[in-house]
């Protein structure tokens, strides 16, 4: 045998390179961009009201994640859609529907990524694909409750069970009622049996009229449930168009009035989860609202405020008094015909405070 | 034979190593070329193959999807056409019993009134009390129809809601759709070990998938590369791609028809490739192999056919170097190296001829030249033992002729002492005579040493001035002497070899001289000192210049007698000079004079310390 010459290992060399070159030669895959990684903050700002959350519900969020929550508190949606449109920095804000939608048309809010809001599916679908966000693109809802009659039945004998009925002589100088122009114009609208949200004309001008004929019921406007108690036991007023949360208030100072949801349908408020545009850690916020759409949060945020929930797993995880107060889980019935108040164009809406203020003034233009 | 070789240069460049370098690079692109043809081909063909299979399968499932929804759509058509009626109700629910995919039904007036609803599992549309405010809703009473997106219940269950204007109500009809039944059509889906197939719509969000997990965590591929190729291009569309789970994949998507909807079909490029990627194994292994064979074959070949056999060349040649001259190469084949080697053997055959004759000339010219010697050193020998015998009877006629003319012990007449001067004066011939041939014999038999004794140039030069000026006065010549001051002052040399010479060439000078000058020059030649004896005489004719210092010999017979002398004298002149490391050259014009001049190294210690006072 011939010694090998050391050429050859050069030789060999150069077939292996051959080799790999056509191995290079196969079609490479574009290696896919890396994604920028999700990183968690460590603190995200909430604006929202004060007493909505319990501090409870932070610190666990705290100690799961080791995320901190600053809550920034407003008094009013028109303070928080204000913050907002001045740029405030938010990572998670609470919004009404209404409020929803303006933000949403003034292109400030973020859309949602639901790989990371798995547990939106707790939501009812009531709640889900509404008019104000389609898809949920850019909320989640969070709270909502009615608006309805509430009743001193010390004071009131005869049977309310519809909004009409609040016309009846009877309660002519009797009538309080909250400062809420939407809520106002929106029962008389129901009461005619049209939407809270029309832009019909003549039926905002039937709603006008309507109004008008309620005016020498009303005793009183209110801005706070405690007034409204006030009003209804120490005053003149028998009956009010009000808020569950009325009736809580009432409770706690030691009176017992009832809640009506008269047929033609109540008024629905909802609040909502949404993600500033310019929210610097919308990914920790992501991970928050998702925290709070898990059954057992949002339970533990009902027990402290009595709020309904959109969410479907809470019901189960409450106590047996709360799950039957049909106050907190009003049934199906009661709620058909239900209208959520939607935001209105500016023309609409500037219409609905001529009749709101004609009212207040008790005068027709 | 290693020893050998190796005192061979070695071979910078290999001419086996060229010529395997050059056909192995040969192989090497041609089978290259071959296999990465052969392999692109497999490539093509089999990447050829897997898009029409995924265009199949993408067209398949898509058709499957597009079907279920037009069934839906077809389904709430049908709902739309039915009048209003007492049965209304029931005929709705019966014919949505007919849909698999269809889990719920609910017909709406424009107030959100139910006219109809039917459902097969707990409803979720008839107990909404926010119907008025839904999205399906209020698109369908506007006249539109309505696809929504992926839902989930709060027990996992995935459903879409699809509704449609009721006409004659100005109202809705809805469906809510049986997912559950999509994601088993597209689970159905499956080509190869790895192909499969979901469905996105056109944010992304997967609809349906074999790994229903997928779904149920809201995946999304939106933003994705796949996603956007979908959005943009009409048709199938085929690409490889990190897919969203991070598998390398063929991929083709193709949109569902009236809807946002988009089929994905891909397969993972391992299987997708995996019989170019055999190929390319059994190509690239195929390929070594056959390389090393054809390397190994070729280079034995070459080595038997070519290699070996000049080596065999190489190896006698250097035996042949080596003295080794009967070598012989056998000739295999008559081929161009079989011809060198013929050449080669002929050519060593000759040289060993020749060598041997050679040789043997050789050895017969050595005998000879011992013999030679021999002899003249035994001719030497006799001569100076001859001599030496033949002096002692001429000193003992010498001496006794001496006496006689000395008048001591006989008076002589005048005719007798005439005789006994002649006796006397050849005697003294005689002697002289024997004196040049014991010079000559004890030269030539080396038995002559030369001893080196110190002497001063002007003090030599006066000696030869007293023993020879009486020379010139005989015949009233000129005898000019002159010392160069350039020689030492005192030189080496041997004294009695120094006087031989001089007294040589003077007594020569002057004998062949008849009138004019004889010079006697001791000069300083660089590193060599001369002793130059120029006369006016008869000259030497130029046929005797070679010749003149052979023993014996004069110009011509007739000189010896007419001169006298033994014909000695140059002999030994040139002798003693040879002796000495010098050499004596003769110039000489035929009736104008001679000038021999004897060159002598210098040797004298003193020479540097005297021409250094005398730089001083």
């Amino acid at each position: 045998m011939i010694p090998f010459p050391k050429r050859h290992i050069f030789l060999f060399f150069i077939l292996t390179m051959g080799v790999c070159l056509l191995i290079a030669c196969t079609p490479n895959t574009p290696e896919p961009e890396a994604a920028a990684p999700n990183t968690l903050a460590t603190s995200i700002r909430l604006h929202n009201w004060q007493d909505d959350m319990p501090q409870a519900i932070f610190d666990k969020f705290t100690e799961e994640t080791g995320i901190q929550i600053e809550l920034i508190t407003y008094e009013s949606q028109d303070e928080a859609i204000a913050n907002l449109r001045n740029s405030e920095i938010y990572d998670v804000v609470v919004l009404n529907n209404e409020y929803v939608a303006v933000a949403i048309a003034e292109d400030r809010l973020m859309p949602l990524d639901y790989t990371l809001l798995t547990d939106f599916r707790n939501i009812s679908p009531n709640f889900r694909d509404l008019a104000y966000d389609p898809q949920n693109q850019y909320s989640i809802p969070y709270n909502w409750g009615t608006f309805g009659i509430v009743v001193n039945p010390e004071k009131v004998t005869t049977p309310i069970t519809r909004w009409e009925d609040l016309w009846n002589e009877e309660f002519i100088g009797k009538l309080v009622i909250w400062n809420g122009k939407r809520t106002t114009v929106g029962i008389a609208l129901k009461a005619l049996g049209y939407s809270p949200n029309t832009e019909d004309v003549g039926q905002l001008a039937q709603a006008r009229s309507q109004l008008m004929a309620l005016r020498p019921s009303v005793v009183a406007f209110v801005g706070a449930s405690a007034d409204m108690v006030t009003w209804l036991t120490t005053g003149d007023g028998a009956v009010a168009m009000g808020y569950v949360g009325d009736i809580f208030a009432a409770q706690a100072e030691g009176f017992t009035f009832d809640y009506i949801l008269p047929e033609e349908g109540t008024l629905l408020w909802g609040d909502n989860f949404i993600i500033p545009k310019n929210s610097p850690n919308s990914y920790t916020a992501h991970v928050f609202v998702n925290f709070l759409l898990q059954p057992e949060n949002a339970a533990t945020i009902l027990e402290y405020n009595y709020y309904s929930s959109p969410n479907e797993g809470v019901a189960e995880l409450v106590s047996d008094e709360l799950r039957n107060d049909s106050l907190i889980f009003p049934p199906n019935d009661v709620l058909q015909k239900a209208s959520l108040l939607l935001a209105l164009p500016v023309a609409v809406e500037t219409r609905y405070t001529e009749i709101w203020q004609s009212f207040v003034e008790g005068t027709n233009p | 034979m290693t020893q050998v070789t190796s005192a061979l240069p070695k071979t910078t460049i290999s001419l086996r190593r060229v010529v395997t370098l050059v056909q192995a690079i040969g192989f090497l692109v041609i089978l290259l070329v071959i296999s990465l043809g052969v392999y692109l081909f497999i490539f093509n063909a089999e990447q050829t193959l897997w898009q029409s299979r995924q265009s199949d399968f993408a067209q398949t499932a898509a058709r499957l999807v597009s079907d279920n929804l037009e069934q839906s759509a077809l389904f709430l058509d049908i709902i739309n056409e039915l009048d209003d009626s007492e049965q209304f109700a029931s005929i709705v629910n019966n014919i949505a019993s007919k849909y698999p995919t269809i889990q719920e039904v609910i017909v709406l007036d424009s107030d959100a009134n139910i006219l109809a609803i039917s459902s097969t599992d707990a409803p979720v549309l008839s107990n909404l009390f926010t119907i008025q405010q839904s999205n399906w809703f209020l698109s369908a009473k506007a006249g539109n129809r309505y696809l929504g997106n992926l839902q989930f219940s709060s027990q996992n269950t995935p459903y879409i809601i699809i509704s449609r204007p009721l006409n004659r109500a100005n109202g809705a009809i809805a469906i809510r759709l049986n997912m559950e039944i999509l994601n088993e059509v597209v689970r159905g889906i499956r080509f190869g070990t790895t192909g499969n197939a979901y469905l996105a719509d056109s944010d992304g969000q997967i609809l349906a998938h074999s790994d229903f997990s997928i779904v149920e965590r809201n995946t999304s591929i939106g933003g994705r590369q796949e996603l956007a190729d979908a959005l943009n291009q009409s048709g199938v569309n085929f690409s490889a791609y990190f897919n969203f789970l991070g598998q390398e994949v063929i991929g083709s998507s193709l949109q569902i028809a009236g809807t946002n909807w988009y089929v994905f079909t891909e397969v993972e490029q391992e299987e997708a490739y995996a019989t170019s990627g055999n190929a390319l194994i059994f190509l690239g292994g195929g390929l070594i192999l056959l390389f090393i064979t054809a390397i190994l074959f070729t280079i034995n070949f070459l080595q038997r056919l070519v290699f070996s056999r000049i080596e065999k060349l190489q190896v006698a040649a250097t035996q042949v170097t080596a003295g080794n001259l009967n070598v012989q190469v056998p000739i295999r084949r008559m081929d161009e190296i079989g011809v060198l080697t013929n050449a080669f053997n002929i050519m060593t055959t000759t040289l060993h001829k020749n060598t041997e004759e050679l040789l043997t000339a050789r050895d017969e010219a050595i005998i000879g030249k011992e013999l030679a010697q021999e002899n003249n050193r035994l001719k030497s020998e006799f001569l100076s033992t001859m001599s030496h015998e033949l002096r002692t009877p001429l000193n003992a006629i010498e001496g006794f002729t001496g006496i006689m003319l000395g008048g001591m012990g006989v008076d002589l007449d005048m005719k007798a002492k005439g005789m006994v001067e002649r006796i006397s004066t050849n005697s003294k011939r005689l002697i002289d005579l024997v004196n040049d041939f014991l010079d000559i014999s004890r030269i030539e038999s080396g038995r002559m040493d030369l001893v080196d004794v110190p002497f001063s140039p002007s003090d030599l030069a006066d000696k030869w001035r007293r023993q020879l000026g009486v020379l010139a006065e005989q015949k009233d010549l000129l005898f000019i002497i002159n010392v160069d001051p350039a020689l030492p002052a005192r030189l080496l040399g041997d004294d009695d070899a120094l006087s031989k010479i001089g007294q040589n060439l003077l007594s020569n000078a002057f004998k062949f001289t008849e009138q004019g000058r004889v010079m006697l020059d001791l000069k300083r030649e660089g590193d060599n000192w001369q002793i130059i004896v120029s006369d006016t005489g008869i000259g030497v004719p130029s046929h005797a210049h070679d010749y003149i210092f052979d023993e014996f010999r004069q110009v011509d017979g007739s000189s010896t007698r007419r001169y006298g002398g033994t014909g000695l004298g140059l002999a030994i002149v040139q002798k003693l000079v040879r002796l000495m490391g010098g050499t004596v050259r003769l110039e000489s014009e035929l009736g104008e004079g001679s000038t021999f001049t004897v060159t002598l190294p210098i040797k004298s210690i003193e020479t540097q310390a005297i021409t250094g006072v005398l730089t001083l």
